[in-house]
């Protein structure tokens, strides 16, 4: 069964990556239409950033509420890597369009400074965690420093566009083809697959490893 | 300090641990330990360097979250299962607990008795100080004590109005003259005589000859 | 009415602390004052016209990093000595949060009192609406010390300090940054020469609820790092 799903999700990414050079016609109204393919896999990215955040924060969330269990920490820090192999990789695919598009690859657009903000906050997340000994403590300081950024992080939402709107360069109406919608979300759908594998085997690494000091503390 | 009357009846306070342990990743700093222990006795925990008293002795005050096991303190039928119920009633002493060198020991003590939401008169606090042999100095800064005067300070705040069913001793004679140790000696029998439990973690003869019976942890 | 008590007394701590040693206070006006040297040395070499944009940006990161210097010391101070076991077995983390929060608030308005119009004479900026300029600072200040109060109790908790207090802050500090450094550009004249209110209302108002979020969040917060010890 999970062998399937794995080869059936390693078919699909192919085929829908194939089909973003194929199938997918060069977007017009951009400076460079066929560079402007990178979106179908920098628009995904992005949402799967937001997933990986949520997921962080609502596992730190239950790491508070209920039971203390450390693996509930392990899944909340495992989201929060994840999320930022995901912002690392909207950034670069971000700034790879812009510089094509707009010929300079940083230009403090709303949601490229709210990415790279995320992004400074999970830098801190894992300094934060490493300055900590005592697993329990660790476990309770971050979901706190999580939960903490999840409430103060989306007034960005609200704030950043309204002083940086004018400046936007994301275009507000898609004014793209009917097949990007197509392929943007089938590689949305694909890439939230690779995150749950990637967050599985990240998590049973993680279970593996508190089994492990656990069994050689106790022995 | 005379032995006042018996505040709670044998079997109205008592302790129990359950296999607590503490690990900080690999490293082991206290294996399961168990014990029960009532209302009018006095536990020495004793053992080497090392072997985890300190660590025992924070984790039943509710300072310090054990990786597994349960501590239940229960007082006239009432229990203090969780960690905060706990701290509010116990009296804790120990080197690594400081009080504020900037203000007076009188201030001290009335702040700490205001925060934790009690009022505490000037005679008392002075009280309270004569009591453990500071009489006439509760308005000197602390910076100014000598060692042996601020550990006198800490057993003044460990007992406070004696009104704690547990007390926690770590190596109260620590820096303490002889009568400084005969002080800790009666704060003991008073504990003892008002029915409260006493847990005294020490390497010390003298003190350990203060308790009924004693626990050894190992290294 | 209890709980007001108990934080008021976890705040007249800090000031009566603070008063005797003035550990804080110097460190901060020290390096204001260093800062604000390191600024007039900076624009008499470079000989350019200032305006009031500079000057908004600046006053901006003055108080960041003045705040990240000295308000960290909160709770980092209290585990450093051991007086956070004390003060954990007798108090509720909300009070002690409300009395530092407090306490470095006032200690954050004091100095952003006496920089800012310093900061202003040196860059020889005019202030079109003091008022304005006041509300944005006052409320400013408040969701600063809001979140470096809570961000230095988590920092308490970990080894290395140094660092850690500012890159924990300031992604969370951003919003509040942006929306305070457009509203002393309105108050100091930038596109609002009459110097009215209305242009810098709109800021105001996101600083405001900045600082409620702030002050709410870490009150439901802070007893799940307090009582972990």
């Amino acid at each position: 069964m999970a062998t399937a799903a794995k080869l059936f999700l390693g078919i699909w990414m192919a085929l829908v990556t194939a089909a973003a050079f194929l199938y997918l016609p060069a977007a017009q109204g951009f400076m460079s239409p066929e560079m402007a393919r990178i979106l179908a896999f920098h628009l995904p990215n992005a949402m799967v950033v937001i997933i990986a955040a949520v997921a962080s924060g609502y596992y730190a969330f239950r790491y508070l509420a209920k039971g203390r269990s450390l693996l509930d920490d392990a899944r909340s820090k495992v989201a929060a890597s994840l999320a930022t192999l995901f912002c690392v990789l909207t950034t670069v695919t971000g700034m790879v369009f812009a510089q094509v598009q707009w010929g300079a690859a940083w230009n403090w657009d709303p949601k490229q400074t709210c990415i790279f903000i995320l992004l400074l906050i999970y830098a801190a997340y894992f300094v934060l965690r490493s300055g900590i000994e005592d697993p329990e403590k660790r476990a309770a300081v971050a979901a706190v420093y999580v939960l903490f950024a999840a409430v103060m992080t989306p007034m960005l939402g609200y704030v950043v566009p309204k002083y940086m709107a004018p400046l936007s360069l994301h275009p507000k109406q898609a004014s793209l083809s009917p097949e990007y919608h197509s392929v943007v979300w089938s590689f949305t759908a694909g890439l939230i697959g690779l995150y749950a594998w990637l967050h599985n085997i990240a998590f049973r690494q993680e279970r593996l490893r508190l089994a492990l000091l656990t069994a050689e503390a106790e022995d | 300090m005379e032995p006042g009357n018996p505040r709670w009846k044998p079997g109205e306070v008592a302790l129990r641990l359950e296999g607590v342990r503490k690990s900080y990743g690999a490293r082991r700093v206290l294996a399961g330990i168990s014990l029960e222990a009532r209302g009018g006795e006095v536990v020495a925990v004793v053992g080497p360097n090392g072997s985890g008293k300190s660590t025992l002795v924070r984790i039943v005050a509710g300072l310090l979250r054990p990786s597994r096991g349960e501590v239940a303190l229960t007082v006239a039928g009432g229990g203090a299962r969780d960690a905060a119920a706990r701290r509010a009633r116990v009296g804790y002493a120990s080197p690594d607990l400081a009080l504020y060198s900037e203000l007076t020991g009188r201030e001290n003590l009335e702040f700490f008795a205001t925060v934790a939401g009690k009022r505490l008169s000037t005679e008392e606090a002075e009280r309270r100080l004569a009591a453990v042999g500071l009489a006439g100095r509760g308005n000197d800064p602390v910076s100014e004590y000598s060692s042996g005067m601020r550990q006198r300070l800490r057993l003044a705040f460990a007992r406070g109005g004696g009104e704690a069913p547990l007390l926690l001793l770590d190596e109260p004679s620590l820096a303490l003259d002889e009568r400084g140790v005969a002080l800790v000696g009666a704060l003991v029998d008073e504990q003892r005589a008002r029915g409260g439990l006493t847990l005294l973690a020490t390497n010390d003869p003298r003190e350990m000859a203060l308790g009924d019976r004693s626990i050894v942890l190992g290294s | 009415m209890s709980w007001v008590r108990e934080a008021f007394a976890v705040f007249e701590k800090e000031v009566r602390s603070e008063w005797r040693t003035r550990v804080a206070l110097s460190s901060v006006a020290l390096f204001a004052v260093g800062a604000l040297t390191l600024i007039g040395l900076a624009l008499y070499i470079g000989q350019g016209p200032t305006g009031p944009q500079t000057a908004a940006a600046l006053i901006w990161v003055l108080l960041f990093f003045t705040a990240a210097t000295g308000l960290g010391r909160a709770y980092v101070i209290e585990e450093e000595r051991g007086t956070a076991l004390a003060l954990r077995l007798t108090a509720r983390g909300t009070t002690v949060w409300a009395g530092k929060f407090a306490a470095n608030a006032l200690l954050l308005l004091l100095l952003a009192l006496m920089a800012t119009p310093a900061l202003l004479s040196l860059l020889k900026v005019k202030t079109a609406n003091p008022a304005l300029l006041a509300c944005v600072l006052m409320l400013g200040c408040v969701g600063i010390a809001a979140v470096f109060t809570m961000t230095s109790a988590l920092v308490a908790q970990a080894t290395a300090k140094g660092g850690l207090l500012a890159a924990l802050s300031f992604p969370m500090l951003v919003p509040l940054l942006v929306a305070a450094v457009h509203g002393t550009n309105a108050a100091l004249g930038v596109g609002n020469a009459a110097g009215a209110f209305a242009p810098g209302l709109g800021d105001v108002q996101v600083l405001a609820s900045y600082a409620v979020i702030a002050i709410t969040a870490s009150l439901m917060l802070i007893d799940f790092v307090w009582n972990e010890g």
